[in-house]
Formats: C-alpha cells, sequence, structure tokens
C-alpha cells in the first residue's frame, strides 16, 4: 500500500469490547517500533467488514475517542472482500504478513466471544515478529 | 469400560476439530488487493487497498 508498509490487516465483524483493547494495544506497539525505525508508517488494518450504514461514524469516534495514532480503521460491507474466503463465522480473521511480498506469516481466526487476554497476546506476539527491532 | 474410553477419546477428538475454523488465506499465502474505506490515517475518507 502506497505510504504505509504492511504488517497486518485484521477482519472484524464489529467493535467490541475486546477488539478495542486489541485495537489499543497494536496501536501502542506500533508507536514503539515506529520510534525505533522511523520512514515508511507501519502498516496494521482493521477492517469491519458490516453493512451497519452509521459504521464510519462509529469508527471515527472510536479513532477520536481512544487517540489511535497508528492503526488505520476501515469499513467495508459484511461479506468481505470474496478473494479473502472469509468464513461467516469468524468474528475476527487476523492476518499478520511477513516472509514475502503480501505474503501470510500467521492466521488467527476466532470465532464470536473468543477474542480473550490469551488470544489478545497471541496476536500481539505475532504482530512483534514482523515489526522492526 | 474400553470401549466408553474409546468412545470418549473419539467425541473428544470430534470437538477438537469441530473448535477448528479456517477463514481467509493461510500461512504462506500471497494475497491480492481489494478497496476499502479508510476512515482515519494518511488515506483517510478515501477507498484504496491496503495490501
Amino acid at each position: 500500500m502506497q505510504g504505509y508498509g504492511l504488517n497486518a490487516v485484521i477482519f472484524a465483524r464489529g467493535i467490541s469490547e475486546p477488539l478495542i483493547g486489541l485495537i489499543k494495544q497494536m496501536d501502542r506497539q506500533l508507536e514503539d517500533a515506529a520510534r525505533r525505525k522511523g520512514s515508511t508508517p507501519l502498516g496494521v488494518f482493521v477492517v469491519f467488514c458490516n453493512d451497519d450504514p452509521g459504521l464510519q461514524q462509529k469508527l471515527q469516534t472510536l479513532v477520536d475517542k481512544e487517540g489511535l495514532k497508528r492503526v488505520v480503521l476501515c469499513a467495508t460491507n459484511a461479506a468481505g472482500p470474496p478473494r479473502y474466503r472469509l468464513a461467516r463465522e469468524a468474528d475476527l480473521t487476523a492476518l499478520i504478513y511477513g516472509g514475502g511480498i503480501r505474503t501470510v506469516a500467521a492466521n488467527i481466526t476466532l470465532k464470536p466471544g473468543k477474542l480473550n487476554e490469551k488470544r489478545t497476546e497471541t496476536i500481539l506476539k505475532e504482530l512483534a515478529r514482523v515489526l522492526p527491532r | 469400560m474400553l470401549l466408553r474410553s474409546t468412545l470418549a477419546a473419539v467425541l473428544l477428538a470430534g470437538s477438537a476439530t469441530a473448535e477448528e475454523l479456517k477463514s481467509g488465506p493461510q500461512p504462506g499465502e500471497r494475497t491480492g488487493g481489494f478497496s476499502t474505506l479508510f476512515v482515519n490515517g494518511t488515506h483517510a475518507g478515501q477507498k484504496r487497498c491496503p495490501v
């Protein structure tokens, strides 16, 4: 993506407290990594797949309220991008990129209600592997 | 007894498999582009491809 590196794309169905917690922690993680190595902004995108017409405004409110600086929130339709074959049952599909251009290094898929502290930690660890050290 | 424990093991294995859910490209796969609306960041308000 022009202007960004590509570190992770996380597809989510909706806004939830555990997801907000994950986003805030990733934002801090990116801020720390950016301090170590500047230049191209690191790219972590959370793509909300939801047909709610008020989604964009809700995401903007989230950005403002949480003061997000690095993680980019995006909005698309409920089906998500067809070629990504997102499972309907998946509440969250986290793709961590590394090891090649646009190549997935890790995929963490969770059903609704399964994003807890342990899973959050797993995603943060996988992200840390591909961030500048 | 043996039959009962074998049955329990089969049921447990079945439930473990049912817990697994595949969604999206898997490790090692290259992904293509897609368009999505950026809410914040450098391209806020624009439809762009993040990958």
